[in-house]
């Protein structure tokens, strides 16, 4: 009876897997349909087991809420009702199951928050990620490189960190397809760190910060490692010839941030990253 | 006894009649009316503005609305609907119910009681006002999060006058809740010991405990809200030493009570109306007297559950997720207790007990969805989502909406003395639980792909979904017309109730049910006993 129930639930588990990755176009990526990173694949696996163990639970209660309404409906032959009202073991047993089932599930997922809070050891890149109204704008600290309004772009299977800060109100990085999402807020550094597949990821600001807050979105791209480093070489020189001007987006951008922190707050980023390079 | 209700009638004087009667009176029963009429009035309006919203997002490309009137109208949807519907209904069935319930004459502060109903008006006067400034209402969400509501991003009026609409309401609800409390301690009819309350009151006192506790808190975090934008001062701003993560700490310590504060008097309810169509009594009454006081309790040690991306450490984030899915287990007390409550019972399918089912149905999901969030790896993939906007609308309009209509099913006739027509209420019924699942159901979806909420416009591939949810919409429209229309039919037919018109006092006495529908001024001729 147990197998055939577990069963049943992996089979529900599938086909809604499937239904979602069907409802979905081939551009978006989330970490249920499409996991691109090893964090996603994990916070996913851990979503699944924690709606698998409670299911049972919601089951129950739907299935006895259907039938005590068929059961027990008044069929005018005079029945009478009961008249029990309580009964102790019962609401024991309805009170330590649950409790016991929960904190199976919160003790499950803490090795996975763990992971996704500590497991970026030896980053092999490092990126200051500063969020304005109404764009992102990216920092290389390694390699000179500050884009903006642009596509970030990483190299595949090996971690990258993000440090995470805003020059103006709290925005949130959210990329669903790499399963991670951290806000950026205004005199704080956050922190989070992925290791992805290559491919393309879409994402967008998920931290109501004004008007256009709708179109601030974000791109991904995850090259493999040879075209990741064509990519940075371009962008260096790029950096180098021009100065600080040679992207007009990013000049004015590239200022900001020293404006919102407090006087005597380093820039941590910089200071925390500069050196740390492989 | 006439000579007797005579003096009483002499003691609670009429000084007016009609309008400025109303305007005037102290009586519980009077302003518990007020309460339920102003939240349907802003209902239909918050309502309207759902409606709006729904529109604009059929098609990402019509831009009905600026994405600044957007940012308005949502704000200001969750605004009346939190503060002006939901706590103003719930306080609205309090006010009429908890004194004749527990057999007393009227509320402990009936002029406190009164003052508490009436600020309600300047708030929502401003509220309404903020639309018409420069800069429009405030669009900073109803968290209204700084440094976005900060005077340098968030320039116009409509910000101060949300804060101090929030601020007003706070003190009503204050001001409400020490009434209650003090009501249900000290004026309990004789025999009336604490383990026979009935559980709406428990309900309520363990609400006016929360209310109590936790408004304060938001008034105080408006009032450094208002001070930073006009007094230059730095609560949350980081160039002063301040952090604007101390606000969101401040602001859910509220936000999560909040969420209990608007759906317990609705569990409240349903102990009730259960009961009285199952034709047999609650079950485990102290089970769900203790489980009213274990929300009322681990409520308030949750709130960071709402800010486990906003960068607070993992060790945080263990204890919050941990406290969180402890709370189902009180939750989830109460709906096995209402299930077994049914179990042997003889049901009558009345619109109550139709809108406590479906409620049922939908809060289970609800808490299903909740259950999930407070898993963190799970929270960060959906975190302020459409999968979050599914979650909580299960819980407020499946949860405590839904026991609003059962609750309103089950007492309007103790409060007008009229029957509301059944057959309009099971067309209400069934076209409000098919629109409000049809709305909410595929929102998790959308969450679950990663569509994010508070967007005025999405990307293509969210487009199906987002347009069968919006025909949802006009079925939720159609209930809440139906529902409307019977209630001013109702009030035209004559007073014929009776003093119980479902028998109530047949399965488990209820001291409301023994005076006349409608109560007279002085409720009960002489303080019933409770053995």
């Amino acid at each position: 009876m147990n197998s055939a129930f577990v069963s049943a639930l992996l089979w529900l588990q599938q086909s809604a897997r499937q239904a979602l990755a069907q409802g979905l176009q081939a551009n978006t990526r989330t970490a249920f349909t499409a996991p691109g990173s090893t964090v996603a694949r994990a916070a996913a696996a851990e979503s699944w087991h924690a709606f698998l163990m409670v299911m049972p639970f919601i089951l129950i209660a739907f299935v006895l809420l259907v039938y005590v309404m068929f059961k027990f409906r008044d069929k005018g032959d005079g029945r009478q009702p009961a008249t029990f009202h309580e009964n102790n073991p019962l609401e024991l047993l309805w009170t330590v199951i649950p409790a016991i089932v929960v904190t199976l599930v919160a003790l499950h997922s803490f090795p996975v928050l763990h992971f996704m809070e500590y497991g970026g050891n030896h980053p092999a890149l490092n990126v200051d990620v500063v969020g304005h109204q109404f764009f992102w704008e990216y920092k290389y600290p390694a390699y000179g490189i500050d884009i903006s309004n642009d596509t970030l772009v990483v190299p595949a299977h090996q971690v990258v960190d993000l440090d995470l800060t805003s020059v103006d109100v709290i925005h949130g990085f959210f990329v669903p397809g790499l399963g991670i999402q951290m806000d950026a807020l205004p005199g704080r550094l956050t922190n989070l760190w992925f290791k992805a597949d290559p491919g393309v990821y879409k994402g967008q600001c998920d931290q109501l910060c004004g008007a256009n807050h709708s179109q601030m979105l974000i791109d991904v791209q995850v090259l493999p490692d040879d075209q990741f480093q064509a990519w940075l070489q371009a962008h260096r020189s790029q950096a180098g010839a021009g100065a600080p001007a040679a992207s007009p987006a990013a000049a004015p951008a590239a200022a900001a941030p020293t404006m919102a922190m407090p006087a005597g707050m380093k820039m941590a980023p910089a200071a925390k990253k500069g050196g740390t390079q492989q | 006894m006439s000579a007797h209700a005579a003096t009483l009638g002499e003691v609670h004087p009429r000084q007016y009649h009609g309008l400025l009667d109303w305007l005037t009176t102290t009586d519980h029963k009077k302003i518990g009316l007020m309460y339920i009429v102003f939240s349907l009035v802003n209902g239909w309006l918050g309502g309207s503005l759902a409606g709006m919203i729904r529109l604009n997002l059929y098609n990402p490309n019509w831009h009905i609305v600026t994405p600044e009137l957007y940012n308005q109208l949502m704000t200001m949807h969750a605004t009346i609907m939190i503060f002006l519907t939901l706590m103003t209904a719930f306080s609205g069935f309090g006010n009429y119910l908890v004194p004749l319930m527990i057999g007393a004459r009227d509320m402990a502060f009936p002029k406190l009681n009164a003052f508490a109903f009436w600020l309600l008006f300047p708030a929502a006067f401003m509220l309404y006002g903020s639309f018409f400034v420069v800069g429009g209402a405030a669009g900073g969400g109803w968290w209204s999060y700084p440094p976005l509501s900060t005077a340098q991003f968030s320039a116009g009026h409509g910000e101060d006058l949300w804060i101090l609409a929030v601020i007003l309401l706070g003190i009503s609800s204050i001001m409400g809740a020490i009434n209650f409390l003090v009501t249900v301690i000290d004026m309990r009819a004789p025999g009336m010991s604490w383990t026979k309350v009935p559980l709406f009151v428990w309900s309520w006192v363990v609400t006016a405990w929360m209310l109590v506790l936790a408004v304060p808190v938001l008034s105080g975090a408006m009032f450094m809200l208002l001070s930073d934008r006009w007094l230059s001062t730095g609560f949350y701003r980081p160039a002063l030493g301040g952090d604007p993560l101390l606000y969101q700490h401040l602001f859910w310590f509220f936000g999560h009570p909040e969420v209990y504060i608007m759906i317990l008097p609705g569990f409240g309810m349903v102990s009730h109306i259960i009961p009285a169509m199952a034709r047999k009594k609650i079950f485990g009454y102290k089970g769900m007297m203790v489980a009213l006081w274990a929300i009322g309790v681990i409520g308030f040690m949750v709130w960071a559950h709402h800010m486990f991306t906003a960068g607070i450490s993992a060790q945080a984030r263990v204890w919050f997720s941990m406290a969180s899915m402890a709370i189902s287990v009180p939750t989830g007390v109460k709906i096995y207790s209402w299930l077994a409550s049914i179990w042997g019972g003889v049901i009558r399918f009345t619109t109550s007990m139709k809108f406590a089912l479906g409620f049922i149905f939908t809060f289970v999901l609800g808490g299903l969805s909740g259950l999930l969030l407070a898993v963190v790896p799970f929270d960060i993939q959906v975190h302020n989502t459409y999968f979050v906007v599914a979650h909580f609308h299960y819980v407020l309009v499946g949860g405590s909406v839904m026991t609003l209509f059962a609750g309103t099913y089950y007492w309007f006739p103790k409060m007008t003395g009229r029957m509301l027509s059944e057959k309009l209420g099971s067309w209400v019924f069934w076209l409000f639980f098919i629109g409000m699942n049809w709305v909410f159901m595929p929102m998790h979806i959308l969450g679950i792909e990663g569509m994010s909420r508070r967007i005025a416009s999405y990307r293509p591939e969210f487009q199906p979904l987002n347009q069968f949810i919006s025909l949802g919409f006009p079925f939720m429209l159609l209930a809440g017309l139906l529902f409307t229309y019977s209630i001013v039919a109702a009030l035209r037919r004559p007073a014929d109730a009776g003093n119980d018109p479902w028998e109530s006092n047949q399965i488990e006495r209820s001291l409301e049910w023994e005076t006349s529908s409608p109560p007279p001024a002085y409720n009960f001729a002489e303080i019933p006993e409770v053995r």
